[in-house]
């Protein structure tokens, strides 16, 4: 059955992660200002109390950015694989494109499994930092 | 439309550079002593983007750019 999303509650029930993607967006785009404020503090007053608002914003920021990051990055590889990964398109196209793409699909998904690896590499560095007082 | 285009410039410049930013900050924590000094002016430029995306988003919207369904 072809489906097509047309308001953002029908957004959910067509793909669920896109819904995500669109409310952790929208909630980032306000917390980004929080986020600018305690980089400020921290850069302008220094102290255990500013760096700890920092650090905790920090990560609260990541996990904000997380959705928009793995949607952004699956757009870029639907894009590379020329629509045989990533898209919502009828099975039997897919096949097809798979079929001619076979390279460019298989490479774009074991990227993005790579680029989440790196983007998780981000919070386990900043964590252990804090956690061993190297940052 | 030229404005409301100039606004997404630099939301989404604020957006993209917020994300590279923000890994870049995290990562660099880790760096040996006299390459600390990168971690500085990469906080200063995560406080700009995080500024751009917030502020511009949210001008965007008062202007009644949003329409979404």
């Amino acid at each position: 059955m072809i489906y097509v999303a047309v308001n953002r509650q029908d957004l959910r029930r067509y793909d669920l992660e896109a819904w995500i993607h669109v409310h952790f967006y929208k909630i980032a785009s306000i917390y980004s200002i929080i986020e600018a404020l305690a980089i400020l503090a921290h850069i302008a007053a220094p102290s255990g109390i500013t760096n700890a608002i920092f650090r905790i914003s920090m990560l609260i920021y990541w996990a904000l950015l997380t959705p928009s990051f793995y949607e952004l990055s699956k757009g870029f590889l639907m894009i590379y694989s020329r629509g045989s990964a990533y898209s919502h398109i009828a099975e039997n196209i897919r096949e097809r494109l798979v079929r001619r793409y076979y390279s460019k699909a298989m490479l774009a998904r074991i990227a993005l499994h790579a680029v989440i690896v790196i983007w998780v590499v981000g919070p386990i560095a900043f964590i252990t930092g804090w956690l061993y007082g190297w940052g | 439309m030229a404005g409301a285009s100039r606004v997404m410039l630099f939301h989404y410049l604020g957006y993209f550079g917020s994300m590279i930013l923000i890994w870049l900050v995290m990562v660099a924590t880790l760096l040996p002593h006299p390459m600390r000094i990168l971690l500085k002016p990469l906080e200063a430029l995560l406080l700009i983007a995080s500024l751009l995306f917030g502020i511009f988003g949210i001008l965007y919207v008062m202007r009644g750019g949003h329409r979404g369904g």
